[in-house]
């Protein structure tokens, strides 16, 4: 059943047909009828076009983000509706991605799921697209703009991943070391979210282990990797990095493969990206996104919103804890599914 | 407004409408009727009506290059329409960790990773196959086999991706002369669209390239067997290195190989430093930066400043966003350094700086030169090099500058702008004489036609838009006046013909009476002694005077052409016919058939003169004792009938006198048929029938009767003043 059932039109006029069964049309209604007949005969136009939903993930076609795709998409085939998935080839550009989005509204989509590059820039358009009554799911980072029953937010908790990377370094360094922190990024809430979240829990519950060294981060894998190197080269010795972001956690690695260290210094990374290294032990552990759950969730309110339906403003979910151990489980295998012209 | 006419109405305008509606639709998708089209043959990357999505693409020695490494860069080109056809050419991946390949059947093209409907087969690095599938705003993988032995940067391999019916197949010939085929038949297909090229995280080179229609024969000729497999779609993202299978190896080998070969010397020296060296005196230096342009010349950047560098040597040619080592010798000049004899080393791909905005002012310093700038400028003049690269002449700020775009003038959207254009550009500034010819401070190297956007067109009032304004303005009173002279000639003729029919109708009825009375009075004056006989002739006069003030009166009316059109023919003719036997036992009958239209005042007036003069012909010579009028509106004609049933008479030569002449030299006038029929005893019957144009007598009636609907009220009153004014 099409759950948009409630607003489903018929009739090339788009008028409900229920309650017109006994209506004799007068004369120049039959003619505007013929008239706008004959404008979709022409035009082609008169096939009934399934809602179109625009998707704009922050990158297409990367591990971390095309599982967002397969969670919109099942749910969206299931229910009958259109997917539009793009984005700007390169994740850091906020340009391209305000333009996409513009773009899309203009195709007049029935709704958007946006996951933005940055938190500010995509503040002022997102918030003109809500106040024209489109409803929209905003994906991954809160905009600081509060919910409506147009604007729903679907949230990884980034807070949560920096308290578990915590308890793994306590774990693996027995309470006991030193840290370097890689890939700060005041541009992205979550990302700083994570690294107080991590410094809190180390605080309260590993006091031994310390936060020698912080590094900004950047989109850019060979900056994230002379960072690295930097720190391997001159700064202060570490027993653990812990990587904030996709870039910084595969500069990381490679840096730490380039010293000879993959194994010597332990390194968790955050949101799915190298995978294989955790096989090897080049990589303890990486804090992954449940981005297929996300984008089945922002369907989920999607399709909510669009029936009119009251929905959770902020819907927040728990990073999952990859390692070694866990990799070939039914959980992790959900959240890497990238198969998204599969119905569900 | 009559149902009849509503009908008429609606009719009408559905009928323009769906013209209208079919007109547009046939312009707006008229290429569903365009054929489909092969290019001609030849190599296809020479061709300029390519369209980018994305990538930094210039013809250069001999093949397209896509200078870029960003992730899913198109070229495209073709007919959307065309269907099963085969694309082939040479391909080569410039960089590591990507693809290359050709498109076919593509469709809603977009910048994008795989933003674009249709099938792509291509050369990935990363495991050594080719690779087929399906990109559908998502990529769906059909197919992927190893090439053997392997697949290389900087080597050629020849690709051929062919499209027949649902059926999709791929082959890779490497230099060795080693196959790899993909194929697949697929139960439901994009069954036609445009080709492309096409690289994803690397640069590409594609030359050769080649489009002909396919056949079945070619399908099994790359295919090799009829049965082609169905399609089986692959995940594209899962946990990878399984140590059960040989994923691992296949993931970690080129990872770690370019790892060793990305060793980065923390020696280098920030590159704005360079121009502080020792004039006169080469230096060697090691510098670290992204690459912003690769042609004509390499130019890398950094933090503090950008650099030229002349002249190189590479493993991997460099790509702009690459982050590269340059180890070489650096010569200060007034306003940067320029390297030479360098080596340059790739350390990682994919780092693009952004540009930095500034003014044409601020550029003219040199404090810029060799660095990655964005500006903008009003375009002066678009000028082709020999070299087919394009050079536009741009003024911002007072200052004059230079954009050589260092891609093929034929690449469509440089094509579309407009001298006069506001611009906004991104390129490498720089100042040295080998650009600006010392003619301006500075000039622009831009590394793609991406890098212009035209922010506004040029302004409407241009030499040319104006010259043609005046132009047509010109044309326009020339043909006002031309027209007002032919209303103007066309009104004349109308009064000199009105003239000549009022002297005519004088000349038959007042000036014969006139002579009547004339000659009346002359016979008073001759027999004045007669007194009988004076009141005999008196009153002969008088009949003879009140005779003519009544045929005035009945001139008067018919000249006035609201009169007969405020009454109708038949009624006037009715009224005409009465006053002539009145007082008699002549019964008078008007009746009218078919669907009365609007007839021209021309044809009404010409019948009125007619049905006119056989009544008083009927009335004088016939001793009827009834009058019969008749009137018949035919789709094309009207048809006027005088009947009596009086004496009748025999009709020949000497019988027809000048009333019936006259009647008949009227009816030649408006190309009408008069038949005059008579039978002695039985009575006479004239009959006229006068063609009307079809479509005046419905449009006209049409016409009237919308304006007679629309302005009823109006209508009235008119009528009411013709009334008044009758009387």
């Amino acid at each position: 059943m099409n759950v948009l059932g409630a607003a489903e039109t018929s009739g090339v006029l788009g008028i409900h047909s229920a309650d017109h069964s006994t209506m004799v049309p007068l004369p120049r209604t039959r003619a505007v009828m013929v008239i706008a007949a004959t404008v979709c005969v022409f035009s082609g136009s008169c096939a009934r076009n399934p809602k179109l939903i625009a998707v704009i993930p922050r990158s297409c076609g990367t591990v971390l983000w095309e599982p967002e795709h397969a969670g919109v998409t099942h749910l969206a085939y299931k229910n009958g509706l259109q997917v539009y998935w793009n984005a700007p080839p390169r994740e850091d550009d906020v340009e391209g991605q305000i333009a996409l989005l513009d773009q899309v509204v203009g195709r007049s989509p029935s709704g958007i799921i946006l996951t933005p590059d940055e938190t500010l820039p995509l503040r002022t358009p997102v918030r003109r697209i809500v106040s024209r009554g489109l409803p929209m799911v905003v994906v991954g980072t809160n905009l600081g703009i509060a919910p409506t029953s147009k604007l729903s937010y679907v949230l990884n908790d980034d807070a949560a991943g920096g308290e578990m990377a915590a308890r793994r370094l306590g774990n693996i360094l027995k309470g006991s070391g030193s840290v370097a922190i890689l890939g700060l990024n005041p541009q992205l809430t979550g990302i700083r979210d994570r690294e107080r979240a991590l410094e809190n829990t180390l605080g309260k519950e590993f006091p031994n282990i310390h936060v020698v060294a912080r590094r900004l981060g950047y989109y850019s894998v060979p900056q994230e990797q002379q960072t690295a190197e930097d720190l391997l080269n001159s700064g202060p010795a570490v027993d653990a990095i812990v990587a904030l972001s996709t870039s910084s956690t595969r500069g990381a690695y490679y840096a730490l493969v380039e010293f000879g260290k993959a194994r010597a210094i332990k390194l968790i990374g955050f949101d799915q990206d190298l995978i294989p290294p955790l096989r090897t032990g080049g990589l303890d552990s990486v804090i992954m996104q449940r981005t297929y759950d996300m984008g089945h969730t922002a369907m989920t309110l999607m399709l909510a919103q669009l029936r009119g339906e009251g929905t959770p403003g902020v819907t927040v979910l728990p990073p999952i804890l990859m390692t070694r151990d866990n990799l070939d489980t039914p959980e992790i295998y959900r959240q890497l599914t990238a198969d998204w012209w599969k119905t569900e | 407004m009559s149902p009849k006419l509503r009908r008429r109405v609606g009719v009408l305008s559905i009928a323009v409408f769906v013209v209208a509606v079919g007109a547009i639709v046939f312009f707006v998708h008229r290429r569903w009727w365009q054929a489909p089209r092969f290019p001609q043959s030849g190599n296809l990357e020479t061709r300029d009506d390519w369209q980018p999505f994305g990538g930094a693409w210039q013809f250069l020695n001999g093949a397209m290059l896509n200078n870029s490494d960003e992730r899913g860069a198109k070229l495209m080109n073709g007919n959307p329409s065309v269907s099963n056809y085969m694309i082939e050419a040479d391909v080569q991946l410039l960089g590591q960790y990507g693809d290359a390949g050709l498109i076919i059947r593509a469709n809603n093209e977009e910048v994008g990773v795989d933003a674009y409907n249709g099938y792509y087969a291509g050369l990935r690095d990363l495991d050594n196959t080719l690779i087929l599938g399906h990109a559908g705003f998502g990529w769906i993988e059909y197919q992927r086999n190893r090439v053997v032995p392997r697949v290389v940067a900087q080597q050629w391999y020849h690709i051929k991706l062919l499209a027949y019916e649902c059926n999709i197949v791929a082959s890779a010939t490497s230099l060795t002369g080693e196959i790899t085929i993909d194929a697949v038949r697929l139960p439901d297909c994009v069954k036609s669209g445009r080709f492309g090229l096409k690289s994803y995280q690397t640069g590409g080179l594609w030359r050769n390239v080649r489009v002909r229609p396919a056949s079945r024969a070619d399908l099994l000729a790359i295919a090799g067997t009829a049965e082609i497999p169905g399609p089986t779609p692959m995940t594209k993202v899962g946990p990878l290195g399984d140590p059960t299978n040989d994923a691992n190896e296949q993931y970690f080998e080129p990872l770690y190989l370019d790892m060793r070969a990305h060793h980065v010397d923390s020696g280098g020296l920030p590159i704005s430093n360079l121009v502080a060296l020792a004039p006169d005196k080469p230096t060697p230096v090691a510098i670290h930066g992204v690459v912003t342009l690769t042609h004509p010349s390499l130019f890398v950047q950094d933090s503090t400043g950008g650099v030229e560098i002349q002249s190189f040597d590479a493993k991997t040619p460099p790509q702009i966003g690459d982050q590269v080592e340059a180890k070489g010798v650096a010569e200060p000049h007034e306003f940067s350094a320029i390297m030479t004899n360098a080596e340059v080393h790739s350390l990682w791909a994919h780092a693009p700086l952004h540009a930095m905005t500034i003014t044409a002012s601020q550029a003219a310093t040199g404090a810029f030169d060799g660095q990655y700038i964005e500006l903008e400028g009003h375009l002066q003049r678009k000028e082709q090099a020999a070299d087919g690269t394009v050079v536009f002449d741009l003024d911002e700020d007072n200052q004059s500058f230079q954009v050589v775009t260092n891609v093929s003038s034929g690449v469509t959207p440089l094509r579309g702008i407009k001298e006069q254009s506001r611009l906004r550009l991104r390129g490498i500034c720089v100042v040295g004489s080998q650009y600006t010819h010392d003619l301006t401070p500075f000039a622009i190297l831009l590394p793609s036609v991406n890098d212009v956007a035209v922010l506004q067109g040029p302004p409407w009032w241009n030499t040319r838009n104006i010259v043609v304004a005046i132009i047509a303005c010109l044309l326009a009173v020339l043909i006002a006046q031309a027209f007002q002279n032919y209303m103007e000639r066309s009104r004349f003729a109308a009064v000199l013909d009105e003239r000549h029919r009022l002297a005519q109708e004088m000349h038959d009825t007042l000036a014969q009476s006139f002579a009547g009375i004339g000659f009346q009075l002359q016979a008073i004056r001759d027999e004045v002694d007669d007194r009988a006989a004076m009141h005999r002739e008196i009153e002969m006069a008088s009949t003879l005077v009140r005779r003519s003030h009544e045929e005035a009166k009945r001139n008067i009316a018919a000249l006035r052409p609201e009169l007969l059109e405020s009454v109708g023919l038949l009624t006037a003719l009715e009224e005409s016919a009465r006053s002539m036997v009145a007082g008699g036992n002549i019964r008078v009958i008007a009746t009218s058939s078919g669907e009365p239209g609007r007839i021209p005042i021309r044809i009404s007036d010409t019948l009125f003169r007619i049905g006119q003069e056989a009544l008083a012909n009927a009335v004088r010579h016939s001793s009827p004792t009834l009058l019969k009028i008749t009137l018949t509106y035919g789709g094309n004609f009207l048809e006027l009938t005088v009947e009596d049933n009086g004496k009748g008479f025999l009709i020949d030569s000497q019988s027809l006198g000048f009333g019936i002449r006259g009647m008949r030299k009227r009816a030649d006038n408006i190309s009408a048929d008069l038949q005059i029929r008579s039978t002695p005893g039985v009575g006479t019957s004239v009959q006229a029938v006068a063609p009307v144009p079809v479509s005046l007598t419905r449009l006209t009636s049409l016409w009237h009767s919308l304006l007679e609907h629309r302005f009823n009220g109006q209508g009235k009153r008119k009528e009411a003043d013709t009334a008044a004014d009758r009387r």
